[in-house]
């Protein structure tokens, strides 16, 4: 007979990759942010990553905040919006499932729909309660370690013990690993070229022509990007929209 | 921390909290199928998002109220270094920390 597997263990296997990745990007995150933010802090931190658990938005935080007085809040949260919006579309698959859950539970996994987490959930071949635990587990391991990673690295990071100027480049950094990822994949190679494209020409634009307007400029290269993504969308996606 | 970074922190958590939310609202039917330009646009606009933070943190860390064009040329060696730390061994911290390395240096030195 074969032996009943232990879900703790198996979730913490599953979950393994993702906690040492979360720890130490949660670490460059904790440094880049009290950096780069006066206010912040290890309890800062805290609060922060328990609630917008959102490591690519967290990074661009750090630029947003340090120069909060170029940002209108309809810009910060369309950047939210626009960077964010893929986790719209994360919950489809457990439309069903979740609802099967107290909704203490259910809004638990649902917050904690991350890339790598609804990876993890959505290949989880278990069934009934096992599956629910093992989806709790693999969530709290994942969201415990992104927290942790984020208030060890504001602590370091207010004790570094060489200069840092020139620190802020790990915002850079982590983008074009995001995006060097990503590319890997041939469907993702366009919509990049149309972002990057996008912001280029307005940025550029905006530098040349009225310097002033620069940094306000995005939301005008969110919109381009978009508008071309739309206009672009293959044939077949606009016929099944009836 | 001013009342305006705080709200600004605020509306970044809600609008996380409230994407995530979205499907579980929207489509409490599930049989109804969600639109498919949101499908699409799930799909592209990550890819796009992130290009967009890309361009647009290059140039932030040139300064957009005082621009310094020369740290454009310190950073094409770092994002160098970055794009082929991660393109061949795949590990993102070592390729965030490498280049942020390179680009730190440089500016120290010669900067």
């Amino acid at each position: 007979m074969q032996k009943k597997e232990s879900i703790p263990r198996a979730a913490l296997a599953a979950a393994a990759p993702v906690i040492l990745g979360y720890l130490t990007m949660g670490i460059a995150c904790g440094v880049l942010l009290v950096q780069q933010v006066p206010a912040a802090n290890g309890w800062w931190c805290l609060l922060f990553s328990t609630f917008a658990l959102s490591g690519s938005m967290q990074f661009a935080a750090a630029e947003v905040l340090k120069n909060a007085v170029n940002y209108s809040l309809l810009m910060t949260a369309v950047m939210a919006l626009l960077i964010n919006i893929r986790y719209c579309i994360y919950g489809l698959p457990f439309l069903r499932l979740f609802r099967c859950y107290p909704w203490y539970q259910r809004f638990f996994l649902i917050q904690n729909l991350s890339d790598e987490t609804y990876a993890i959930m959505v290949s989880s071949r278990r069934h009934g309660r096992d599956r629910r635990n093992f989806m709790m587990l693999v969530a709290a391991f994942d969201y415990a370690s992104w927290i942790a990673g984020t208030v060890i690295g504001a602590i370091i990071g207010s004790h570094l013990p060489f200069p840092t100027d020139g620190i802020e480049f790990a915002m850079v950094a982590l983008f074009v690993v995001i995006l060097v990822d990503l590319c890997r994949e041939k469907s993702n190679r366009l919509p990049a070229l149309i972002g990057g494209g996008a912001t280029l020409i307005v940025i550029g634009l905006a530098m040349a022509f009225c310097p002033t307007f620069a940094n306000k400029s995005l939301l005008l290269a969110m919109a381009l990007m978009t508008a071309v993504l739309v206009a672009m969308r293959p044939k077949n996606a606009k016929e099944s929209d009836q | 921390m001013t009342l305006h970074q705080f709200l600004m922190i605020a509306i970044m958590c809600a609008v996380i909290i409230l994407l995530r939310a979205f499907p579980f609202i929207v489509f409490h039917d599930a049989t109804k199928k969600p639109p498919a330009l949101l499908l699409y646009l799930g799909r592209v606009m990550t890819a796009a998002a992130i290009a967009m933070l890309v361009v647009y943190s290059l140039m932030s860390v040139c300064d957009f109220a005082n621009p310094q064009y020369g740290r454009l040329l310190l950073m094409t060696p770092a994002v160098f270094a970055t794009v082929l730390l991660q393109y061949f061994l795949r590990n993102s911290l070592l390729s965030i920390v490498g280049g942020t390395a390179v680009y730190m240096i440089l500016l120290q030195t010669v900067g």
